[in-house]
């Protein structure tokens, strides 16, 4: 094994650890929620990232998370087609089709809700654990 | 419009803009290179977020990005199965399969390079332009 071989890892569901804010259950009903990468797989990452994979088989997604802030800058990447979902910032609501990026300063208050279709969201958090 | 409407942003296709260290031309034979983050696109954004769509008709893919650094950190993710990749961390290769991740410390030498496969790949670095944030002179940790 080289030194650099623990920079290299492989994701894992999430399954039902906690996850600040965010309902679980609900959220999994959705799809696998599955986690790339925060300082626990990587000692010294200054990066959080999940990868939720994402089906709505309802009319409508479910609310899965509060309205909530942080305190580093966040991302939601959309990289395919596919999805169209309702993000919170502020008090302001927004529709919008992927693919999209959606960039939440520091301390901006935000939610997400899937309403329909199918793909992946890469949630990105500035820093190495999610919280 | 409101406040906030400015921190939605469609991606776009970095066709043939420059960037540095990459041979653009030989990178879009794998398929084209998706901007979806800097701060172009928002002012105030310090991550930096390009998706990759790729496919390797003939394998292995061809070498399109020199070795380098950057000052700070940085993330390649496979978010999906299906690619082969080999990445150089420092003076180590090492032949990956997808879905994973790739954590880049600052100024630590690396490239990659696809051998096989489609999919896509997701790079971030933690900044807000991907140029200024290259090191001159690259460290091994």
């Amino acid at each position: 094994m080289g030194k650099y071989e623990k920079l290299i890892v492989k994701p894992f569901d999430w399954e039902n650890r906690d996850l600040n804010f965010h309902s679980m259950g609900q959220l999994a009903e959705l799809g696998p929620l599955i986690s790339f990468l925060n300082r626990e797989m990587v000692e010294g990452a200054d990066l959080n990232i999940f990868v939720h994979h994402i089906e709505v088989k309802g009319d409508t997604g479910p609310d899965y998370v509060d309205v909530h802030t942080h305190d580093v800058s966040q991302a939601y990447v959309f990289p395919e087609p596919g999805l169209t979902f309702e993000v919170i910032l502020g008090e302001e609501t927004y529709t919008a089709d992927s693919p999209a990026t959606v960039f939440i300063p520091p301390g901006l208050k935000h939610n997400l809700k899937i309403l329909k279709g199918k793909g992946i969201e890469v949630c990105i958090l500035r820093k190495g654990w999610y919280g | 419009m409101g406040n906030y409407e400015k921190y939605i942003v469609k991606p776009f296709d970095w066709a043939e803009r420059p960037l540095i260290h990459h041979d653009r031309e030989t990178m879009d034979t794998l398929g084209p290179l998706m901007a979806f983050l800097n701060t172009d696109m928002v002012s105030e954004a310090d991550l930096n977020v390009f998706v990759h769509h790729i496919d390797v008709k003939n394998p292995p893919g061809p070498d399109y990005v020199g070795i380098h650094a950057h000052e700070v950190s940085q993330a390649y993710v496979f978010p999906l199965p299906g690619i082969t990749f080999e990445v150089t961390l420092g003076e180590e290769v090492h032949r990956v399969e997808s879905p994973a991740t790739i954590f880049i410390p600052p100024r630590l030498k690396h490239t990659v390079k696809i051998i096989e496969g489609s999919g896509i790949e997701v790079s971030i670095v933690r900044n807000k332009k991907y140029e200024e944030s290259l090191a001159e002179e690259a460290a091994e940790q």
